[in-house]
Parts: C-alpha cells; structure tokens; sequence
C-alpha cells in the first residue's frame, strides 16, 4: 500500500515536500483546481514523488458542456506533463437551483441514476481516461443507496470507485448503512482515501467529514479489518488533512496507516 | 414516499433558508443537518467580518436570519459575491 498525503494549499507546501523528503509519504495527491494557476512542468518539478489527481471544484454533474470542455482541456494538459496515478471527482451537488450550497449535498441515487450516468460518461470521456468517483459522507438516508450506485455506475461506465473509507465510516453512524455493504467497491478499485471526522454541534449528533484531526479508532478498525481488500498491486492510500495541519500529528496518522499496511517506514525519495 | 426515510435531497430547500429549519422536528436527524449547512454560511459571514458581530450580538443570528431571508427572496447565488451582497443590498 502506498500512503499518500491530499496537497491542497501553496502554503502548505513546504510541510508537503518535507513529508516527501523524510519518506513519511510515497506519492502526492494534488486538488488540482487549486494548482491551475501553476504551468504544469513547474508544477511536476515541485514534487519527488508520483502524483494523484483529486478534482474539485468541476462540478461536472452540473456545470455547463462549454465550462466542461474548457476545464478539461486544462486539466488534459496537466495529465499530459504529471501523468497522475489516478484522476478522481466528485459525485455530489454543490448547487441548488442556481445557489452555491457551502456544505455539499448527496445525491437522490435513486432518481438520478441516469443522468449522472450521462454526466460521467462524457466528463470521463473529456477528460481522456479513467475516471475515479468519490463517495459522499451520507448523513440522511440515501446514503443507504450508495454502495448500489456505484457498483452499477463503475460497471456500466467503466469508471472506477474512488474509496473514501471514513466517508463510509461517517455513513455508517448516520445512517446505519453496514461496512460490508462496501465490499464488492473495496475489492474493485485500487485507490482510497481516508481522514478524520468529527461530530455536529447539536444533537442528535451526526458525524461529519472534517479531516480536522486524527484518525478515529472504528476507521483504523475498518482498515484493519479489510487490509486485505485494500492492499493490492498498485494501491494508493491518501490522507486527509485540511485543519490543524502540523507536521508530527500528520506523522503520527500516516505511520498508523503504514502499521495496518505492514510496511516499513518509507525509504527516503531523495 | 413509501419508505420511513429522509434523503438528502429533500432537504436541499432548507439547507440556506434558516426559517425552513424549523419544518423539521428539533430532535431529529435532519434538523442537525440542516443546521451543519447553515453553519457554514455564518461562518463565511462572520469569520470574514467579525465587527458584526458587535452589532447583532454574539450569535450573529439578528442579523444572519433575516439576511439568510433577504438572500433567499433574491436568490442571491450565494457564489463569490457572498459577501459583496452583503455589503452593497442588505
């Protein structure tokens, strides 16, 4: 299993590229809007280590073809100079009726099965090549949908699962939807992503995707559990952390993944 | 809908309309959700421009509820122009 660090911010980068250094990572994943600005080589030559792509902001479920287009061919063209292990995307709203929603919805599964299947179909044909889709940390009910939508969303598009194994950790306190319904995901993709979550305010509690802190016990306990649906040929392990970034409290996280995983602390890429 | 269920996207009318919260049961699921999303339009506000809060109060709720309304009545798209909004039509 290789474990790998989500890279979201320039001001981080010196924390990132020290991970890298001292081997604590063995890849980068890139949220790539946030690095468009960025020509592609000097972007390549920032990072010593391979590089994953986690898209954004493209809201390719709902954006408009010319929006689509322009930002493929932008993206092509950092998929061109980086070659990224993996390039992942969203499945989820961050509109309604025109109103940006600050916290991400999900998705009716059910009655919007066919027209995210076209969405996918062309933004992965746009984009060129494969394209992985995330789940949605569920807190209402469809999340119990989840699992069913994308076994048949990957196979009749060719797309592939992008595994958030704490957004199923998330979806499994809020709305009781079993770890194992993942199973058949798990063992179909080769890429994962895992962070820390947190609880509502109010009660009744709900667990939210926060990636604010340390990984809780009952996700490392769901790694351990499926290590061996996760590690495979080419697996790739990324982390979250997009609060209280501190570089020994990453560390702390990432070597718990590597414990799970079995390996040894990295050898150093420099 | 036949099934003893809530899903996500029956909520989406609520999830920037403070006032709708309140058609949902205060000790349920999706009220807390509800309130999750609305948080984070508080905090785009707020953490932005703290100073207001010394004028609605510390919860800000004086003046974030019937902003969130006036918002709601114009559609504001509640995009980057979030704030400018704010400043230049509330």
């Amino acid at each position: 299993m290789q474990i790998g660090l989500n890279f979201t911010l320039g001001n981080t980068l010196d924390l990132v590229q020290r991970l890298i250094r001292e081997g604590e990572v063995d890849y980068c994943e890139l949220l790539i809007d946030n690095f468009l600005h960025v020509p592609p080589h000097e972007l390549a030559g920032a990072f010593d280590c391979p590089i994953g792509f986690h898209i954004m902001f493209s809201k390719f479920l709902e954006s408009d073809p010319e929006y689509l287009e322009s930002m493929a061919a932008r993206l092509r063209t950092y998929i061109d100079v980086l070659k990224p292990m993996y390039v992942s995307d969203h499945v989820a709203r961050f509109n309604h009726n025109g109103r940006q929603l600050y916290h991400l919805a999900e998705l009716d599964y059910r009655s919007e099965y066919d027209a995210v299947r076209q969405r996918v179909e062309r933004w992965q044909e746009k984009l060129g090549q494969r394209l992985y889709l995330e789940n949605y940390p569920s807190i209402m009910d469809s999340g119990c949908d989840a699992p069913g939508f994308f076994e048949r969303i990957t196979q009749e598009t060719g797309g592939g699962m992008f595994f958030d194994a704490s957004n199923a950790v998330c979806a499994h306190h809020n709305c009781g939807l079993a770890l194992d319904a993942w199973e058949t995901l798990i063992d179909s993709t080769p890429h994962f992503h895992v962070g820390s979550y947190n609880y509502s305010i109010l009660e009744p509690k709900v667990v939210l995707d926060t990636h604010d802190g340390e990984l809780s016990s009952d996700t490392l306990a769901f790694l351990e559990r499926y290590k061996e649906r996760f590690d495979k040929p080419g697996a790739t392990m990324t982390y979250e952390r997009d609060v209280n970034i501190e570089y020994d409290a990453i560390v702390a996280d990432l070597r718990k993944l590597r414990a799970i995983f079995g390996d040894a602390k990295a050898v150093s890429h420099v | 809908m036949s099934e003893n269920r809530t899903i996500d996207s029956e909520l989406l009318d609520a999830l920037m309309v403070p006032a709708r919260q309140a058609d949902y049961p205060r000790d349920s699921r999706a009220f807390v959700r509800i309130d999750t999303s609305l948080r984070v339009y508080w905090h785009v506000l707020f953490d932005i421009c703290p100073e207001l809060l010394e004028l609605s109060g510390p919860d800000g709720l004086s003046i974030f509820r019937p902003f969130m309304a006036w918002a709601d009545a114009r559609q504001l798209s509640m995009n980057w122009t979030f704030i400018s909004g704010f400043i230049s039509g509330y």
